[in-house]
């Protein structure tokens, strides 16, 4: 009853809805029955493939690469530590921060005047600035950058709590049998 | 026993119901969707709380959000669409009452305010706007139009004289700059992000070489040799160092503040601004800044955009006669000379121009009237939305060069003919 609610229904107005002209911005003749000319007019569109050709690029880069960086940050929260706490919630505050404060901050953080990544790039040494929104590969990037920041501390999460499964036991039997601590990763 | 119980809630609730009823008689709450902050929702505050001392009674709450014009749309398409009772009266720019009227956003205003003639006495560039098929749309709240800031202090000390063309312009920002040895200092600044302002930053070289966007029907009339001249001009400004080169990033608040912070030497802006620079608490450039008309192009006549914000009751308010009675008041020329004298915000009755306790605030509000009046409107169309957003992100992309002017204005040719027909 539950999922047929929160997905199913959803779903199937959403269906129902593309064979109608609607409009949010409100209008005269809403709501006409138009068959299939929403379907036309999209794939028609050049904007539609950009973007999806753009979806395409980020998922094949940020998945990957937010999977590297939750590794990492994995292994490196797995270290000793005096307290735990800090570390999980390092670990935890980029995933629960809500998507849309996330973008406005990076969105700042990417302003070509005022952003902090100019700054950090001018302090170190970068003559020509870069107008990260302004070039649409850099701005790709700064997307990029952005998604693997946010959903690599998810997977951190969660790598992080396999790790911690692993008995030391394992890592000490390995350190015995003389494996390296490569091998042993 | 269950029966009992259940009568006896029943008898409860039509008590509770009863009293909370005699209640509302009494009491009434108008919510107001006041826009954001440089629709100053400060001194619209100051204008309820007087209503409210002379209307015992009804308390009212203001609601803002969204810096930018389009933002606000944005917000109140989804508030209007879902038609929330929410809000009872709402702020919107000068564009918007022939979208929102052609929706059903908006409650008709005539038979609280004795129909069309009502907006007589506001200056004629509201008087059409706020009048669709016939009807009154909204009332309006403050006016206003484009002018061009300038550091008065810093052209005097270069002996430079105001310049009345955009090459003058150019020309003297160059001097001044260049002498002022300063790299933080930009000559001119504009708004070039996808902001609704973005639509006059593409019109005012385009009107002042004297063409019209659309015909009095609504037609599209672009003439595009003279779109792209206008585009071509905002690039040269960029290459000449007058602009600074990010200037696609750049929206009215961020104008404002660098103006403010002493860092720029003509700044294309709002009236609302002059407030904002006279009395801000860190404004560095008190007692500095100039305003004047805005340059044209060679050869051409000085254009403006106009802009000014009304006030609309939305038609799914549970309280209309009390908001119309409420949006009547805050369109009073009393209202006006309140919001002029507090807050530079441009008066909407040519009578308060020249009033004195206005013009002890704002000089310049002497000539304001005549440009308001010789000022251009932007296309009005029940589709505004997205005639706006086709105008605003071309205009970005020809800023940012990621889109030549030609390839900017074919799109928008293309795109608008179908909608602007």
């Amino acid at each position: 009853m539950l999922i047929a609610l929160i997905v199913i229904y959803p779903v199937g107005k959403l269906i129902y809805n593309s064979f109608f002209d609607l409009r949010l911005s409100g209008g005269a003749n809403l709501g006409q029955f138009v068959g299939w000319l929403n379907y036309q007019d999209v794939l028609k569109d050049a904007d539609f493939w950009h973007a999806t050709q753009n979806t395409l690029w980020i998922t094949l880069i940020t998945v990957p690469g937010a999977l590297l960086v939750g590794l990492g940050l994995a292994l490196l929260a797995n270290l000793p530590f005096q307290r735990k706490w800090p570390v999980r919630l390092a670990l935890l505050l980029p995933w629960a921060l809500p998507l849309s404060f996330c973008g406005l901050i990076f969105a700042w953080f990417f302003n070509t005047d005022y952003g902090i990544v100019n700054d950090v790039l001018r302090r170190l040494g970068q003559q020509e600035t870069t107008m990260w929104l302004l070039r649409p590969n850099w701005a790709f990037a700064a997307i990029c950058l952005t998604i693997i920041w946010k959903t690599s501390s998810f997977m951190a999460l969660i790598l992080f709590a396999g790790l911690q499964m692993i008995p030391r036991s394992l890592y000490e039997a390995a350190e015995v049998d003389g494996a390296t601590r490569w091998q042993q990763f | 026993m269950k029966r009992r119980t259940l009568t006896q809630w029943l008898s409860a609730a039509v008590v509770v119901a009863g009293l909370s009823g005699q209640a509302a008689l009494a009491d009434t709450k108008i919510r107001v969707f006041s826009g954001g902050q440089n629709q100053r929702p400060d001194l619209m505050r100051k204008l309820f709380d007087a209503y409210q001392a002379q209307n015992p009674g009804t308390t009212i709450e203001i609601e803002t959000g969204g810096a930018t014009s389009e933002l606000q749309r944005q917000y109140l398409s989804t508030v209007l669409n879902a038609k929330d009772t929410a809000i009872d009266i709402y702020m919107i720019d000068i564009v918007n009452p022939s979208q929102y009227f052609n929706a059903g956003w908006l409650e008709p205003l005539d038979s609280y305010v004795g129909g069309a003639a009502a907006l007589k006495p506001y200056l004629p560039v509201y008087s059409q706007a706020n009048l669709v098929n016939g009807k009154v749309a909204a009332l309006p709240a403050f006016a206003d139009a484009m002018f061009m800031y300038y550091r008065k202090d810093l052209l005097e000390k270069h002996g430079v004289k105001e310049p009345k063309t955009w090459d003058e312009l150019t020309a003297a920002a160059k001097k001044i700059t260049e002498a002022e040895k300063n790299p933080s200092l930009q000559g001119l600044s504009i708004q070039g992000a996808p902001i609704e302002g973005a639509v006059c930053t593409f019109l005012l070289p385009y009107w002042s070489q004297g063409k019209q966007f659309n015909d009095a029907n609504g037609k599209l009339t672009l003439d595009k040799e003279a779109a792209t001249k206008g585009l071509d001009m905002w690039l040269k400004m960029v290459d000449a160092g007058v602009l600074k080169k990010n200037i696609a990033e750049v929206t009215t608040p961020v104008t404002v503040n660098e103006f403010k912070a002493g860092q720029v030497v003509f700044a294309i802006n709002w009236g609302f601004a002059w407030d904002v620079f006279k009395d801000a608490a860190d404004s560095q450039v008190k007692g500095k800044v100039g305003v004047m008309p805005l340059p044209a192009v060679a050869g051409g006549k000085s254009a403006t955009c106009v802009g000014g914000w009304q006030w609309a009751v939305s038609a799914f308010s549970k309280n209309k006669p009390a908001a119309a009675q409420l949006v009547k008041y805050m369109s009073t020329p009393e209202a006006s000379k309140f919001l002029a004298r507090e807050g530079s915000l441009l008066p909407v009755f040519q009578s308060v121009y020249t009033d004195a306790d206005v013009l002890k605030q704002a000089p310049w509000f002497k000539d304001a009237a005549n440009v308001i009046i010789a000022g251009q409107a932007r296309p009005i169309s029940s589709q505004y939305g997205q005639v706006s957003d086709v105008v605003r992100t071309n205009t970005n992309a020809a800023l940012a060069r990621t889109k030549t002017p030609t390839e900017a204005v074919n799109d928008i040719e293309g795109r608008l003919n179908r909608v602007m027909r």
